[in-house]
């Protein structure tokens, strides 16, 4: 709650809203005190006066006094929000921190009369309780707060339901905390901030229903001054003196204004807080920050598929960049399946995504040419880019199922995609997309096609993201970590369809992933990647045999499965270093058993200690000596 | 789907059982004779006398109130109590007015509000801002207030519209649709805020979803990602507000029409108001919730159209 | 000798939508002193179910949860609060199970301050030296846990767990959330803490080659039953269940020699999953 306020601090419009609101509050409630008139007294000697010196907003039709007038009625107004407001937080919070809380049977009771209350017409009850109890607004803000406590009934609920599903709150009952406390302790700090977004926001919408009726001239005789009166008494006169209408008008606006401003403020910080470090946000519709300046096209007549040169991402900060990914450099031939293998933090994700020009924004290629077929990428313009993808290379992502649209059939989807690619009509490429449905191995394929993302097991709609990159008949294929979410058994499916599936189509594959026995089954070439930077690059079973990098090693040291019973794991002390704190020698060499002076005076370049083999380490050739003894 | 159909008639009964009845409840709570306190020392006899017979006050509270939905089943919401006439055929005869002006505005209000949601979620930044700033002037201005200033500049300082007044479509339909020009205007400006508002995050959020990346990397083009797929996305939660803003616009309505004074259910909701006419402002009650039954039932036809998850399979 | 914790044909019933599933069916299990239980499975299997059903998380349909002989499966609440001074949970999530706007100390303090314990000094000093113990300076008590990386954090949520010292540790894919070289330090950790006290742990993960390195004994699960147990050795080396099989053969190990004769063993058998 502090750094709510903090954060409130922050921003002038939220100070100046709740600056508004308090001197306008006290300005009212001490009118008795402030206002230069009475608010009744007559001077027909000075009626529709415009402003002047005695009365600083005019008078009106019967020579009273605005200002004096407009304090007056707000203390009828600012009261009629309190009241209304009162009473939608003593019924909506309690209800909704229950409903979310205990769920079951108090939620399904809950939520139905919430529902109910929610659909009525609220001015029309409002208007039979004023024909009951005629003029009573303190009758009808009751009323008003009794008919909108379900909408702050439901925020509270919505937010309570998310904390609940907390695993900290969990972790609470498990330490003996009785649930009232957790309510007040965990719950409650959480929700607050939305309560407080929504009361602005309900303040806001009482007031403009408290003037609603003011004006409908059913809350009080013309002699009582409200704002809402006030407004249908300069109607009426609106040739004679148009000034009349501004005052009240804009001072109702001005607090409505205010409210919601500051509901607005509230919903920021809190979500802002809530949220951490900014999301990142694929813009389908902003043009692409993935071309920096042009450099000459990569003319090296080479039979790679795919050339990667220098290729480095930073992150757009507020003093300056932060480099991600650090000139990283591979090539990809025609067929091959690569390994891109890192821990989290290393950029291999971000370097597959800088080669489909798909960074999030924030994420930006500061440097380097990728080549393929014979044209650097990164200079291409933005159309001519799309051509490429989905034809020339495609991508296969983590989560399957919200991979795929779920507003829209798989098979349509695939339809999307063929004729994207291809102009055929709408019926050849329905068949072809049951081909391809029937290529990714998925029985019943037409079945599939008429099905939609949440009917399918995750196996199922990882196999249809598949097809769908197959669409474009791709020459090569992103997967990024397209097995860590599934299951043991279907990753091995997956990964057997991936196979086959290269022996089908003659296309390569980029592997990105964080498992070594994946890299182990799938990949004939492995790029090991370490702080942004590729650190070592060999043939996988070369790699594996003698690793000439002391991180590759002491990763696959530590793997479980090499684990001898009733000893512990040969692991590597410290942890990764973040973008931005990425030592100036050797990124490793703080975790290293290896490290020598050489190894943190400057930068280390890529070697090849061996042929066809890279290795970012100055020792590699003690370190083979070291193994070899 | 029928079963979405189902659920929502369901529900719907004892919504109308809860307004009616808390109508009567009101009424049952003036005290003393209701009768006389609402006719005043300044009615007749007969008045009286008249409106004693149709509020029951004779009979208990569940006798008068099961007399009245037994009638009101059979499309009689009995007499007003000042001008004699069947509720029903007076609120008939005004429907078409504050139809006209809510969907009218509603219509505008979501054509505006998505193409502004749109477009502040595809330039995010100066139109962004510009859009935030707009939403939440067009929400502060209490709608009587807007009416009267489009009133000051439209249709007095430059008379381009009438000030006043309803032209009945059949009548003619330039005339009609001049006459609702203003009036649409002041209900919907606080709707197009909403709307566009809500838009603009829904695409924003749609737009973040990693199923956009996965199209993008298959080559499908922008426009037809925010055209096609996040716009169908946005329209899940846009279409509950939309709901929202129709209701909404009932309540403006109100206000609305007594600002221009048109001849609608608002106008007569509150003339029986201040008249304490019960009987007409019970079926202004009935009526209002029936029109948002009807709503909320698009609604949900809606949502099951466009969400497949909620058809079920 | 008595088991620490014995689970007798355990069911737990989720209703959704209209069908009744079986999260549990009649799952039985025990837990030494001092020894470390496998869960193995993989999503459906109902491990986490599990867990919760163990310390009274979850409804428990029928059958019978016993810690040191005493029944435990529906407790009150101080009993079940009592109960909690013996069992505790690390959880997979290293971001989700520390509150974010709490600081460190504060969440540390939570179990010692609902069992009763008022003594700030105490306190601090109980905290101060479990987090020395996990290599985590005492100063992380007054940070939040956005100022640590998701290694920190689970040694962060490991302390919360031994904080009461209790006698069993239910370790709910404790480190399957993390990276390698973490995970390598993280059970490293979870080992040497066993060998100074004695704790037991009941290791639920669905990574195979975890499971053996970690546990003396193991139980898989499958669709809420249990399919196989035994001691880890023996289960891994010659499953005798069809399943436990299959799972083990399609963890690939990283070997590219064995995944290659793995797989042309698979294809020559013809048992491809076509």
């Amino acid at each position: 709650m502090r750094s709510l306020w903090r954060a409130l601090g922050g921003r002038p419009v939220a100070v100046g809203a709740i600056a508004f609101l308090l001197a306008l509050a006290i300005a009212c409630v001490a009118a008795p005190l402030v206002a230069p008139f009475d608010p009744r007294a007559q001077d027909l000697s000075k009626v529709l006066t415009g402003p002047t010196l005695d009365h600083l907003l005019g008078t009106d039709t019967l020579g009273r006094d605005v200002l004096s007038r407009l304090l007056y009625g707000g203390r009828r107004s600012l009261l009629s929000m309190v009241e209304a407001l009162g009473v939608v937080l003593a019924l909506g919070v309690p209800l909704g921190l229950a409903a979310g809380y205990a769920g079951g049977w108090t939620d399904r009771l809950v939520s139905r009369l919430a529902e109910i209350v929610l659909s009525i017409p609220a001015i029309v009850l409002v208007l039979v309780v004023l024909a009951v109890v005629p003029h009573n607004e303190d009758a009808a803000m009751a009323t008003f707060g009794l008919l909108g406590a379900p909408a702050v009934l439901r925020v509270v609920r919505g937010a309570t339901l998310a904390v609940r599903e907390e695993l900290y709150v969990v972790a609470a009952r498990v330490s003996g905390l009785s649930h009232p406390r957790i309510v007040i302790r965990h719950v409650l700090p959480m929700v607050t901030g939305p309560i407080i977004v929504q009361a602005s926001v309900f303040c806001a919408y009482a007031l403009l229903f408290e003037t609603g009726i003011a004006y409908l001239g059913l809350t009080a005789d013309p002699s009582t001054p409200t704002w809402g009166g006030m407004v249908a008494e300069a109607s009426t006169v609106l040739q004679q003196q148009a000034w009349l209408l501004a005052p009240s008008g804009a001072l109702i606006a001005l607090t409505i204004l205010a409210c919601g401003l500051l509901g607005d403020a509230v919903g920021d910080a809190a979500g802002a807080y809530r949220r951490g470090s900014a999301r990142d946000r694929t813009r389908a519709g902003r043009r692409s920050e993935n071309s920096p300046a042009a450099h000459d096209d990569g003319n090296e007549a080479s039979a790679a598929l795919l050339q990667v040169r220098d290729l480095s991402v930073a992150r757009s900060g507020e003093d300056a960049d932060t480099r991600v990914v650090d000139r990283v450099s591979f090539d990809i031939q025609p067929g091959e399946s690569v390994g891109l293998v890192g821990e989290s933090g290393c950029g291999k994700t971000v370097t597959a995504l800088a080669l489909l020009r798909l960074l999030p924004t924030g994420l930006r290629v500061t440097d380097g040419r990728v080549v393929w077929d014979g044209a650097n990428l990164m200079a291409l313009p933005d159309d001519a880019f799309d051509e490429l993808r989905g034809s020339a290379f495609a991508l296969v992502s983590q989560e399957p199922q919200s991979s795929l649209d779920p507003t829209f059939s798989i098979g349509s989807q695939l339809v999307e995609v063929i004729r994207r690619h291809e102009r055929i009509s709408r019926a050849a490429a329905r068949r072809r997309a049951i081909e391809l449905l029937g290529l990714v191995e998925l029985p019943r394929p037409d079945q599939v096609a008429r099905s939609h993302a949440f009917e399918l097991s995750g196996g199922m709609a990882q196999r249809v993201a598949i097809a769908l990159a197959l669409a474009g008949r791709p020459r090569l294929l992103i997967a990024d970590e397209p097995t860590t979410a599934l299951d043991v058994t279907i990753q091995s499916e997956i990964l057997g369809l991936l196979r086959r599936l290269r022996g089908k189509t003659g296309m390569a594959v980029l592997m990105i992933t964080h498992n070594w026995g994946v890299v182990a089954d799938f990949c004939d070439r492995t790029v090991v990647m370490y702080a942004g930077q590729i650190v070592e690059q060999a043939e996988t079973q070369a790699m594996f045999d003698l690793p000439l990098h002391p991180y590759t090693s002491g990763l696959l040291a530590s793997h479980p499965s090499l684990s001898e019973p009733g000893r512990d794991l040969v692991a590597m002390p410290g942890r990764v270093p973040a973008p931005g704190t990425w030592p100036t020698g050797c990124r490793f060499a703080p975790r290293c058993r290896f490290a020598r002076e050489a190894c943190v005076g400057g930068p280390v370049a890529l070697g090849t200690p061996e042929p066809d083999r890279l290795s970012r380490c100055v020792r590699v050739e003690e370190l083979v000596a070291e193994v070899s003894a | 789907m029928l079963r979405l159909i189902g659920r929502r008639l369901v529900l719907s009964v004892p919504l109308l059982l809860v307004v009616s009845l808390s109508t009567f409840l009101l009424v049952a709570l003036i005290p003393g004779d209701a009768a006389r306190t609402i006719v005043g020392s300044s009615g007749t006899q007969e008045q009286y006398e008249l409106l004693r017979d149709a509020l029951g006050l004779d009979e208990s509270l569940p006798t008068r109130y099961w007399e009245w939905l037994e009638h009101a089943v059979q499309g009689d919401l009995g007499r007003s109590v000042f001008g004699q006439e069947s509720v029903v055929s007076m609120l008939n005869s005004r429907l078409s007015v504050t139809l006209s002006l809510v969907i009218g505005s509603t219509v505008v209000a979501t054509l505006l509000g998505v193409l502004l949601g749109i477009a502040g979620a595809l330039r995010p930044g100066s139109l962004g801002r510009a859009l935030d700033a707009v939403a939440l002037l067009g929400l502060a201005i209490p709608n009587f207030f807007l009416g009267l200033l489009l009133v000051a500049w439209f249709a007095v300082a430059i008379p381009l519209f009438p000030a006043t007044g309803y032209v009945e479509p059949t009548q003619s339909i330039p005339e009609w649709l001049r006459g609702l020009v203003l009036p649409v205007v002041a209900i919907a400006v606080p709707g197009v805020a909403v709307i566009a508002k809500q838009t603009r995050d829904a695409m924003t959020d749609a737009l973040a979803r990693p199923f956009v990346r996965t199209l993008r990397a298959c080559g499908v083009r922008r426009r037809s990602i925010v055209l096609k797929h996040a716009l169908r996305s946005a329209a899940i939660p846009l279409v509950t507000v939309v709901g929202l803003v129709f209701v909404g616009s009932l309540s403006g309505a109100v206000v609305i029409e007594s600002v221009f004074a048109m001849p609608g259910l608002g106008s007569l909701a509150v003339e029986s108001t201040s008249e304490r006419d019960l009987p007409l402002i019970q079926g202004v009650a009935v009526y209002f919730t029936v029109l948002v039954v009807i709503v909320n039932l698009v609604v949900d036809l809606l949502y099951g159209w466009i969400d497949p998850r909620v058809r079920g399979s | 000798m008595q088991p620490l914790l014995e689970a007798s044909e355990l069911v737990v019933r989720y209703r959704s939508g209209r069908r009744v599933i079986a999260a549990l069916d009649g799952v039985s299990l025990d837990v030494h002193a001092g020894e470390t239980m496998g869960v193995v499975g993989e999503s459906g299997s109902g491990k986490s179910t599990l867990a919760r059903a163990i310390l009274g998380l979850a409804p428990v349909a029928s059958g019978r949860v016993r810690f040191l002989g005493q029944d435990v499966t529906h407790l009150r609440f101080r009993k079940r609060r009592e109960l909690y001074r013996s069992v505790q949970l690390v959880f997979q999530d290293p971001y989700s199970s520390l509150n974010p706007s709490r600081t460190i100390g504060e969440t540390l303090a939570e179990p010692l301050r609902a069992q009763g314990q008022r003594d700030r000094a105490a306190i601090r000093e109980r905290v101060g030296e479990l987090l020395e113990r996990v290599e985590l300076p005492a100063e992380a008590m007054e940070r939040y846990p956005g100022d640590f990386s998701g290694g920190q954090r689970q040694r962060i949520a490991i302390v919360r767990a031994l904080v009461l010292s209790p006698r069993l540790v239910i370790c709910d894919e404790a480190v399957s959330a993390l990276d390698l070289s973490v995970q390598a330090q993280v059970l490293n950790l979870l080992r040497s803490l066993q060998s100074a006290s004695g704790l037991s742990y009941l290791f639920i993960s669905h990574d195979l080659d975890v499971v053996r390195h970690m546990c003396d004994r193991v139980v898989v699960l499958y669709r809420g039953s249990v399919v196989e147990s035994g001691f880890t050795a023996e289960v891994t080396r010659a499953p005798a269940h069809p399943y436990t099989a299959a799972l083990l053969d399609a963890a690939p190990l990283p070997n590219p020699r064995m995944q290659r004769s793995r797989r042309a063993r698979s294809e020559f058998l013809g048992a491809g999953q076509r």
